[in-house]
């Protein structure tokens, strides 16, 4: 996940072009931003494709063994074929969905606190939780996001029940949630970063541990399920969401909790956040 | 030349304990990683009785071991090297008394030491407790297996050590690491049992390096009915055709910086 | 445009320190040991709408500290801020809206974009309706000459060329307190004087604030006629330039050509800068016909004049004494 980008090719400068009218709304400020960011990117492309290419051909191997697994076993667990690898996809999915969203959290502390972005931000009329988020929307993961629709669509051609209609409609919903599960810890963990320094590890070390939520969870020892359920509820970040729309009656608790699991989380961090930034400027350091 | 790679090594095994809390970190992490696998091949296992030929408890015992080779042969020397390219440094590798890449293989060796004092024996101990992995009835074979474990880090140190010089062609040598890193993952047995692939497969997986890098140790480790010498000496022909591969692109780097300043 | 009124203030750093060792890095877990530094100490002053006021002091006086508590990115740790109706912290975003800022040696634009989609952007975050910022544009181009400068991306311009479009980018919204920090900072000395010339209109014009931080004192001499003076977080002057040259300890001195070397002069305070060359301060004396009198009754003069205090010499005195006093 590249922060800094080599200089543009010539191309950039000729397509900007001056905007025929402004948005009025928060909703459009943020449209605004997305479109100049993604703008950038796109003038990149050589780069972003070698990128993305890497990174699907790395992420791909987790589809592939499941799929030479399954052509010698039939269950794993409880859980078919199509079951396992719809899983993974959806899962997939919302990594992708997080890297897009949240990426600028990785850079909070070396480049907007001490390298003084953060006051920059400070002095727009924006909220600066937003601007960080959309100065690093990444379009690098849009491809990981692709991999996971790729595999579930796989899944269901390979013999998935039919999804029934209503709950298709739901899926938006249920890939957000499970993001803001994600995005909400990560969000907590980067706030503390406001008086403190190294937490990178302990991020990339939960979210090493998420790992275990691709996969069915039942299939994990119970203290693991404890932990990833109710402790660090990093299993409403893929398995819970995903088995919502398979056809497993016994887990529909947990796949209504979903939604409000991923609001709580958001809620949770954001507030962390509110706190960070208080003491940012309260005490300062 | 002996006394310069006994300092490199030296080097090498202490920095890693400088950075202890990313020790302890790798370590988790492989742990993580190892309960995920290890757990999910118990539930594949489950019912059935071989999987793709393979027994099912030497299956799981296969996956663990697999793994474990590959923390232990894991390297980022292809970063490295890369970065001393971009950096400049590289020319001060080329006044060195020692070649860049017995000095760079020595720090290397020397770090795996210490990952095999701080990781890779922890992890085989965690593992043993969690998973029922079948240790060796002969004691011989815990000999074959690290020398196996050596090998297969000489071998996979050959190929990251070229792709590190490449940087000097390719200057971001990102695309070439990743490629790497999927090929290991596919083919080295790690992440997916290479009986796994079925017939058609076979002769491309057996041509490929990758095989010897964690299938072949992991299979000596399980005293499979192999060759146990033929095997190592599939690894070190690899690791010294690797060798040779790193020490080309080397030298005709070196070459073309002392020539044309490159 | 709302004034500013400063009571009281002080500003406190809580700075931790880091114990020695092992030992000691445990320790730093459970308890930690910090030691207080004072920023700015009991500042108070009031600016009037429409001022222009320049903050000058020695690096570490607290200037940048007093200027982030005035935007609102830091709260004072006791007294007072108010600007208008409004607490430059408690009400950040409202107040944020009425403040334009440019930095010298930071951007508050963005790398990647061309230089007319980071100005959009500005005029979308702050609500600028579409005719005025359409006006505002027009009139930039023609004053600030950036129309050719439209479609490129911030990071290639030249310094000259970015502070032009910061400070488009600060006055789009047309914010009633402007903040300036070291505007002028590395550029080449045409640049600087067509940016005085800038911002000397925008405070002329009457409906901005200007408050400028700098080291460069001839920034100070065209463009405010007020300058408050920090240093080590206390306000030591509140006034005009020149009555601070006076306070510090600037004299009026005459200074002499000789048509030969001399050895001695024999004048209270005279000081021979040269082998033909001599200084004499004149408030030594009782007036200055009488000290030229003196001096041309003793010595063979061949030129004099009467030289002001030089304000640069007598900040950059005072700062060096703060730095080794």
């Amino acid at each position: 996940m590249a922060s800094r980008l080599p200089d543009p090719p010539v191309r950039a400068r000729a397509e900007a072009r001056g905007l025929t009218r402004l948005p009025r709304s928060v909703a459009g400020v943020l449209g605004l931003y997305l479109a100049q960011r993604l703008k950038v990117k796109l003038a990149y492309r050589a780069d972003f494709l070698v990128n993305a290419l890497g990174d699907v051909l790395l992420a791909g191997v987790g589809p592939l063994f499941l799929a030479t697994l399954f052509s010698h076993v039939q269950h794993l667990g409880d859980w078919t074929g199509p079951e396992v690898l719809f899983c993974w996809g959806f899962a997939e999915c919302i990594v992708g969905l997080f890297f897009m969203i949240f990426q600028g959290l990785y850079a909070l502390n070396q480049r907007y606190i001490l390298g003084g972005e953060l006051d920059r931000a400070l002095l727009r009329p924006v909220d600066p939780y937003l601007q960080v988020l959309m100065d690093n929307v990444s379009l690098e993961d849009v491809p990981i996001f692709l991999l996971g629709v790729a595999v579930m669509v796989a899944a269901v051609v390979w013999g998935l029940p039919p999804i029934p209609p209503w709950k298709l409609a739901l899926m938006p919903l249920y890939l957000a949630s499970g993001a803001a599960v994600m995005g909400g810890f990560l969000t907590a963990v980067a706030s503390v970063g406001f008086h403190l320094q190294h937490r990178g590890t302990a991020v990339g070390l939960v979210f090493q541990l998420a790992t275990f939520n691709r996969y069915p969870i039942d299939l994990f020892a119970r203290p693991l399920r404890w932990l990833l359920t109710f402790v660090l509820p990093l299993a409403f970040a893929g398995f819970y969401p995903a088995v919502f729309f398979l056809d497993r009656p016994e887990w529909r608790v947990y796949a209504l909790a979903q939604p409000l699991v991923g609001v709580a989380c958001m809620a949770l961090g954001y507030a962390a956040w509110r706190h960070g930034l208080e003491r940012y400027s309260g005490s300062g350091s | 030349m002996i006394r310069p790679s006994l300092a490199a090594l030296r080097i090498g095994f202490r920095q890693v304990f400088a950075y202890r809390t990313e020790v302890v970190v790798q370590l988790v992490s492989a742990s993580i990683v190892a309960g995920l696998n290890g757990s999910l091949w118990q539930a594949a296992i489950g019912g059935q009785e071989t999987v793709a030929g393979v027994p099912g408890p030497e299956m799981l015992s296969y996956v663990v071991m697999a793994w474990v080779a590959v923390t232990f042969f894991a390297t980022r020397v292809n970063e490295e090297i890369g970065l001393r390219f971009r950096d400049g440094q590289i020319a001060a590798d080329l006044l060195r008394p020692l070649s860049l890449q017995l000095n760079c293989y020595a720090r290397d060796l020397g770090r795996a030491f210490a990952v095999l004092g701080l990781q890779t024996i922890p992890l085989f101990a965690m593992c043993l407790l969690v998973f029922p992995v079948q240790l060796p009835e002969r004691p011989s074979t815990w000999a074959v297996w690290l020398l196996s474990l050596l090998l297969s880090h000489l071998a996979n140190f050959g190929l990251s050590f070229a792709i590190g010089v490449a940087a000097f062609r390719l200057h971001n040598i990102t695309g070439l690491t990743h490629l790497k890193a999927t090929l290991v993952s596919i083919f080295s047995g790690a992440l997916i049992p290479l009986e796994l692939f079925g017939e058609r497969w076979q002769p491309l997986v057996y041509a490929l390096p990758f095989h010897s890098f964690a299938h072949t140790p992991a299979s000596l480790f399980l005293e499979r009915d192999v060759p146990v010498g033929g095997l190592l000496a599939e690894q070190a022909l690899w690791a010294a055709a690797l060798w040779g591969l790193g020490a080309f692109a080397w030298n005709r780097a070196a070459h073309a910086m002392t020539v044309q300043g490159g | 445009m709302p004034p500013i009124v400063v009571e009281q203030v002080s500003r406190r750093f809580r700075t931790f320190d880091r114990r020695r060792g092992i030992l000691g890095a445990v320790r730093d877990l459970f308890r930690t040991e910090t030691t207080e530094r004072v920023a700015v100490a009991d500042l108070d002053f009031r600016i009037e709408p429409g001022e222009a006021v320049a903050l000058i002091g020695p690096n570490g006086a607290g200037k940048s500290t007093t200027v982030k508590m005035l935007a609102g990115l830091l709260k004072p740790s006791s007294g007072r801020i108010r600007v208008g109706d409004l607490d430059p912290w408690a009400d950040r975003t409202r107040h944020v809206r009425g403040i334009g800022a440019v930095f010298g040696q930071r951007t508050q634009l963005w790398w990647d974009l061309a230089v007319v989609e980071a100005l959009d952007l500005c005029a979308a975050m702050f609500g600028v309706p579409e005719d005025a910022y359409r006006r505002r544009m027009a009139h930039f181009e023609e004053v600030l000459g950036i129309g050719p400068l439209l479609r490129t991306p911030v990071r290639q311009l030249s310094l000259g060329e970015r502070m032009r479009c910061e400070l488009a980018a600060a006055l789009l919204h047309e914010p009633p307190l402007l903040f300036l920090d070291e505007p002028t900072i590395g550029l080449d000395v045409a640049v600087k004087l067509r940016l005085r010339q800038f911002l000397a209109e925008v405070r002329d014009a009457g409906r901005t604030t200007l408050l400028l931080t700098t080291h460069d004192l001839d920034d100070v001499a065209a463009l405010c006629p007020r300058v408050l003076l920090l240093s080590e977080g206390r306000l030591l002057h509140d006034g005009p330039l020149p009555a601070l040259a006076a306070r510090l300890g600037g004299r009026r001195t005459l200074q002499v050509e000789l048509r030969a070397p001399v050895e001695g002069v024999d004048l209270p305070g005279a000081e021979i800068t040269s082998p033909t060359s001599v200084r004499i301060p004149v408030d030594a004396h009782s007036s200055v016909p009488e000290l030229v009198r003196e001096v041309l009754a003793r010595l063979d003069v061949v030129d004099l004049r009467i030289e002001d205090p030089s304000v640069e010499e007598l900040i950059a005195r005072f700062y060096e004494e703060r730095r080794t006093g």
